[in-house]
């Protein structure tokens, strides 16, 4: 049976000596502390790359012109595209000097018509060029031409206004469709712009384009495509037409909606045999083109956080085995400082399980009120850290399994520290430990 | 009161007991083959030289310690073979200490240190009884003051206070006196005299002085570990002063 009175006891014992209790108590906080702020701040930039990696990529798998010859290839020399025509037929790419085929409508198509794994496929480019708004210069000189598929494989909603028809697609009308972040830029917080006119000079001459639809804002979404101004694709071909530029799509997006690994594995296995047919490679010939999943991405970054996070939480594990190593140390100097207490305390009828509660508790009660201190600044510590990194604002969150955790550990910090000098103080001789104060 | 059914029934019962030192390799022969037996109400002084054994043989005498060799029985339990629970209730319940120094903790007021023994007698401290102890050793008005604010005469007085806190059947001192000066030393000798007398408490004390020894019933002397005398000073005077108690009620 154990005595609460030993409780009391302990807490006298840690009251009689402030300073060195709080000296002690000082590892357990630096190592509480430093494991929840790594683990919170680990979280919140799991959070933060999650919350962007889902807004960007929405589960879709991209298809980029490159291969063999190198990375992508976003923009093809003029002589190339002049050899390649307007649309560059699959399997007519010239063999010499070796380019990167671009991919076209045609494989959009081929994916939209056979694929069954996938949900959508979307053709897109981009064109560059000057964007004014009543005399004035935006920062953005970019568009993207993207094809009617784009609200379904982006899973986008809109703000207001609509999308572009299927008469402004073939038409190459000059419409846009803006970003709500990008409207707040210009016009301000809820703005509606549709119906404004921007001038965009992205081909020989100038032109007035019409807005007509606003973007909801995918959280967390932010980088050039949330910024940008997109217009139907074939308006955004004809100026890089223009501008002497490859039409070609400098990216195919393939809605994927399955979450599971094999099922998207199988997906992209199929959209590779697609393209593969549809731009007639022969069997063994490399591809001349990529295809990346923006999951795998994220599966990928999440991973590399999570490592980041448990080598740095290892690193907080030291300090905290250091803490612990000096309580342990505490503890064996006060058990044999107050060896003549023990003695002491056993003439007057304490029992070994009493001494060796009181030395326990005290080493215990240490641990935990470093703890808890070290949990508050953990806490605070956090928080501040997240006020100063952008990408983590408000998404650190100091979650009850780290409290957990913070208490755990100090709880076990306290026993496995405490437990051998106080089973060695119960086992002191009476005789000896009252012969040391003599 | 005392019962007339227990008067001399042996309180300790020592039978060839030797508590052997083991000092790495050398062994030290503290107590050899001791035999002793004090009954209840007995008033024993143990005296000799430095090293003679007497702390040994108070340490075994209080459970503080075990013998290697022989039988000892405390109240007629052997305590050989006793739990370190059993003896740890033997010794907080059955037997007071007052030791030579340090007797007190210190972080602790002088009524927290003579309720001590109570909370490990899974009590609550019985803070009356406790301040009634302080009362009786004439301190009742030093209850708050911690040990290093009371003299060395108070400190043990508070620690014979704390010895009887759980109304012991034995009280031991290890030279309780010999920190003390003549007048304190005279002082604490007439305090354990009249328990001796008063109540019939069994004490046992270590002391070099004679003129304590020479207050005691029955002076025991010891020499390397052994003890070599055991001198019944006045037999009568012990029997009467047990008498004039039973005939004064
Ligand atoms: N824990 C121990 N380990 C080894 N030897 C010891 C131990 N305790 C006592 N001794 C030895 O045993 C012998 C008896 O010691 P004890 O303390 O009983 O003597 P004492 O009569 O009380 O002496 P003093 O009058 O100086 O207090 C001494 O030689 C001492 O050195
Ligand atoms: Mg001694």
């Amino acid at each position: 049976m154990i005595r609460l009175i030993n409780l009391w006891f302990a807490l006298l014992g840690l009251g009689s000596n402030k300073l060195r209790s709080a000296l002690t108590t000082l590892g357990v906080i630096i190592g509480v502390a430093a494991v929840i702020i790594i683990v919170s701040l680990g979280n919140g930039l799991r959070r933060s790359t999650e919350i962007q990696m889902e807004a960007w990529s929405a589960g879709t798998v991209e298809i980029r012109p490159g291969g063999m010859w190198g990375g992508p290839v976003m923009m093809v020399q003029p002589e190339a595209a002049y050899k390649e025509g307007i649309i560059a037929a699959g399997g007519e790419v010239p063999f010499e000097p070796p380019q990167p085929a671009g991919l076209t409508l045609r494989d959009v198509e081929a994916l939209e018509r056979l694929a069954t794994a996938t949900n959508g496929a979307l053709g897109q480019v981009e064109v560059y060029g000057q964007v004014i708004y009543k005399g004035r210069s935006l920062p953005m000189g970019m568009a993207l031409g993207v094809s009617n598929r784009y609200m379904q494989v982006y899973r986008q909603d809109l703000k207001y206004g609509r999308f572009f028809t299927e008469a402004e697609q073939e038409s190459a009308a000059p419409v846009i469709v803006l970003d709500e972040s990008f409207v707040k830029e210009v016009w301000g917080e809820d703005a509606n712009p549709v119906g404004e006119l921007l001038r965009m000079a992205m081909g020989e001459t100038p032109q007035n384009y019409a807005v007509i639809g606003v973007l909801k804002s995918r959280q967390g979404m932010y980088g050039y495509s949330s910024r940008s101004i997109l217009v139907p694709l074939r308006t955004a071909q004809l100026r890089l037409n223009q501008q002497g530029r490859s039409q070609n799509l400098s990216l195919i997006a393939v809605r994927v909606d399955a979450r599971k690994s094999n099922e998207r594995e199988y997906a992209v296995a199929q959209i590779n045999t697609i393209l593969r047919a549809s731009r007639g490679l022969a069997q063994g010939t490399p591809e001349d083109y990529m295809i990346y999943d923006s999951l795998e991405y994220s599966d990928e970054s999440a991973r590399i956080t999570n490592l980041m996070t448990l080598i740095l939480s290892l690193i907080a594990g030291i300090s905290l085995v250091v803490g612990s190593i000096g309580l342990m140390n505490i503890m064996l100097v006060m058990v044999s400082e107050r060896t003549w207490e023990i003695g002491l305390r056993r003439a007057m009828g304490a029992r070994q399980i009493d001494v060796m509660s009181q030395f326990l508790a005290e080493a215990a009660l240490l641990s935990l009120v470093g703890g808890a201190i070290g949990l508050g600044i953990g806490i605070a510590g956090s928080y501040a850290a997240s006020q100063f990194i952008e990408q983590i604002k408000g998404l650190v969150t100091v979650t009850p399994d780290v409290v957990g955790i913070a208490v755990g550990i100090s709880a076990v910090v306290g026993i496995a520290s405490g437990l051998y000098p106080a089973w060695r103080a119960s086992r002191l001789q009476p005789t000896r430990a009252l012969r040391h104060g003599t | 009161m005392l019962d007339k059914a227990s008067i001399g029934e042996p309180v300790i019962e020592m039978e060839g007991v030797s508590r052997i030192y083991q000092m790495g390799r050398v062994e030290v022969p503290a107590l050899v083959g001791a035999n002793l037996i004090v009954r209840q109400g007995e008033f024993v002084a143990i005296m000799g030289p430095s090293g003679s054994g007497k702390t040994t043989l108070m340490n075994l005498i209080g459970c503080l310690d075990l013998p290697d060799e022989g039988t000892y029985k405390l109240q007629g339990k052997d305590v050989n073979t006793l739990s370190d629970a059993r003896i740890s209730r033997l010794r907080g319940e059955g037997i007071g200490f007052v030791f030579q120094n340090y007797s007190l903790l210190p972080a602790f007021t002088a009524l927290r240190n003579v309720q001590m023994p109570h909370y490990y007698s899974e009590g609550r401290g019985n803070r009356k009884r406790a301040m009634a102890l302080l009362e009786q050793v004439g301190l009742g008005k030093r209850a708050k003051h911690k040990p290093l604010e009371l003299s060395g005469g108070e400190q043990q007085r508070v620690a014979v206070a704390r010895a009887l806190m759980n109304d012991p059947f034995l009280l031991l001192g290890d030279e309780p006196t010999g920190n003390l000066d003549s007048a304190s030393s005279h002082e604490l000798m007439n305090l354990l005299e009249k328990l001796n007398r008063e109540t019939g408490l069994t004490i046992v004390l270590v002391t070099h002085d004679s003129s304590v020894s020479a207050r005691a019933g029955r002076v025991i002397h010891m020499r390397d570990g052994q003890i070599v005398a055991d001198e019944v000073k006045a037999p009568g005077e012990v029997v009467s002063h047990v008498e004039g108690q039973l005939a004064a009620e």
